[in-house]
């Protein structure tokens, strides 16, 4: 469902171009849980912001749903926008919004009557065990809460996938489970499709059923986490072992040794 | 109360009335006018929404202009434009026009630097959402920055009450031209006192009440 085709981008500064992301094909499947894992600085956030482009592409396509997202007006990209939630690693909610109104909020965007954005809020806040926190403000939440509203948020115009910038890089091992289980169910319940970049291998063990590593703006190996046992032919898998906490290490270790 | 005062009841009470409509015209201007000036400057900056380097350069140099001149000289300077806009160049209408001219370039630095600190990570977060430009404005850019804009006018309130005492000089009367005229030239020291009084009390009261919006408005 979302097909990148030799997409790229390169950035311009101070007089030289600088690869952020080579060349790329990547398919993600529809309800597939896709993770986009690398070092800091290897192109997976610019690579998942191409999808939404959020950065424009230097080259390439972005089809998702087999339409060419790249090829959208300013119009037509706002409303494929809507069918590719987004959950960022600093949450990014709205300060002098309530929870719920932060959840309604692309609701309203998106033209829905105040009644209809309001149930639907709460059926997504419900969705992320956070429904008597509604008429509070973020600032009242702990992090790991603050990330359930901003994935109540995402999902509350019925997305077909969700683009995760590294969503629990900011929170602490306890609250990262809270929102890897919250992202789970959304995936597995909801079909909705997850892209997720991550750097840590913790977070692609419990949430991805395939993944892309990257490195220096190319992706060096697809891995598909489901087959048993899984092959990895670079040695990136000791890298990632290295840069993982020790916890994270068993999913990787299995791989380095192939 | 001394006979100086109570002879002057009559004139404070108009000059309540004429600091009144200086303001009113002069902060009404500086909203309507200076805060789309300040939306569109920080917009067209570097980096940004509509980042434009030639527009951005053109609207930055003409608020630095206008906010370099000593207000009195603005006064002075603005008189034609007074007498156009106003029909006369003197009393408190005609004071309103060098006023506003001064609150609008004013009010939208204060209005740029507020918008400023709005998070880039919300802004991308309504981009990536599908939120129109004008959308991003209004329920992210201003709602985000609603408390620093309350601050901000309530800055520039208390300012123009200060500035408006030199609308005397084009007969624009006003609390501030009452304590000149008659504390200040002609030694009725009370007169001075009391006006000085008057004046202490509104921007207290004025600073309480923008202090205490900002406060409603902000949930950080």
């Amino acid at each position: 469902m979302i097909a990148l085709q030799d997409v790229s981008k390169t950035f311009r500064a101070s007089g030289r171009d600088i690869v952020a992301v080579a060349p790329t094909t990547l398919d993600i499947g529809n309800g597939q849980s896709f993770g986009l894992i690398g070092s800091s600085g290897a192109g997976k956030s610019t690579l998942l912001r191409l999808i939404n482009r959020l950065e424009e592409p230097t080259g390439g396509r972005v089809l998702v749903d087999g339409v060419d997202i790249t090829a959208l007006g300013p119009k037509d990209l706002r409303h494929a926008r809507r069918l590719l939630g987004m959950v960022f690693q600093s949450f990014n909610l709205l300060a002098n919004r309530t929870v719920l109104e932060n959840v309604t909020f692309p609701l309203e965007i998106a033209g829905q009557s105040r009644t209809a954005a309001r149930r639907r809020a709460l059926e997504c806040l419900d969705h992320v065990h956070l429904a008597d926190r509604a008429d509070d403000y973020p600032a009242q939440l702990s992090g790991g809460q603050k990330q359930r509203v901003a994935i109540a948020r995402a999902i509350a115009p019925k997305p077909s996938a969700l683009l995760c910038d590294e969503p629990t890089s900011a929170l602490d091992p306890q609250t990262t489970e809270s929102v890897l289980d919250t992202l789970l169910r959304i995936n597995r319940d909801l079909g909705v499709t997850l892209v997720t970049v991550t750097h840590s291998m913790d977070v692609v063990r419990k949430l991805c059923d395939a993944v892309a590593v990257m490195e220096n703006g190319h992706v060096i190996e697809r891995i598909d986490l489901r087959d048993r046992p899984a092959v990895a032919t670079s040695n990136l898998a000791r890298r990632l072992l290295e840069s993982a906490a020790a916890p994270a290490a068993p999913l990787f270790r299995e791989l380095a040794h192939v | 109360m001394s006979e100086d005062l109570i002879s002057l009841l009559p004139e404070l009470w108009t000059a309540l009335g004429e600091t009144g409509v200086m303001l009113a015209i002069a902060l009404s201007a500086a909203v309507v006018l200076g805060g789309p000036l300040g939306i569109v400057l920080f917009l067209t900056g570097r980096g940004q929404l509509w980042e434009r380097p030639r527009l951005h350069f053109v609207l930055n140099a003409a608020v630095n202009l206008v906010r370099s001149f000593p207000f009195v000289i603005l006064l002075v300077v603005l008189v034609p434009l007074t007498r156009i806009v106003a029909g006369t160049t003197i009393g408190p209408l005609a004071a309103a026009v060098p006023l506003s001219a001064a609150a609008i370039p004013y009010f939208a630095r204060l209005v740029e630097q507020s918008v400023r600190d709005v998070s880039p990570g919300v802004i991308e977060a309504a981009q990536a959402m599908g939120a129109t430009p004008l959308q991003l404005i209004v329920k992210v850019l201003i709602t985000e920055a609603a408390p620093t804009l309350a601050s901000s006018l309530t800055v520039l309130a208390v300012s123009f009450i200060s500035y408006s005492a030199a609308a005397g000089i084009v007969g624009g009367g006003g609390i501030g031209d009452l304590a000149i005229r008659f504390g200040y030239y002609r030694f009725q020291t009370d007169v001075m006192l009391i006006t000085v009084a008057i004046l202490i009390v509104i921007v207290q009261s004025v600073q309480a009440a923008g202090n205490l919006l900002s406060r409603r408005l902000d949930h950080r």
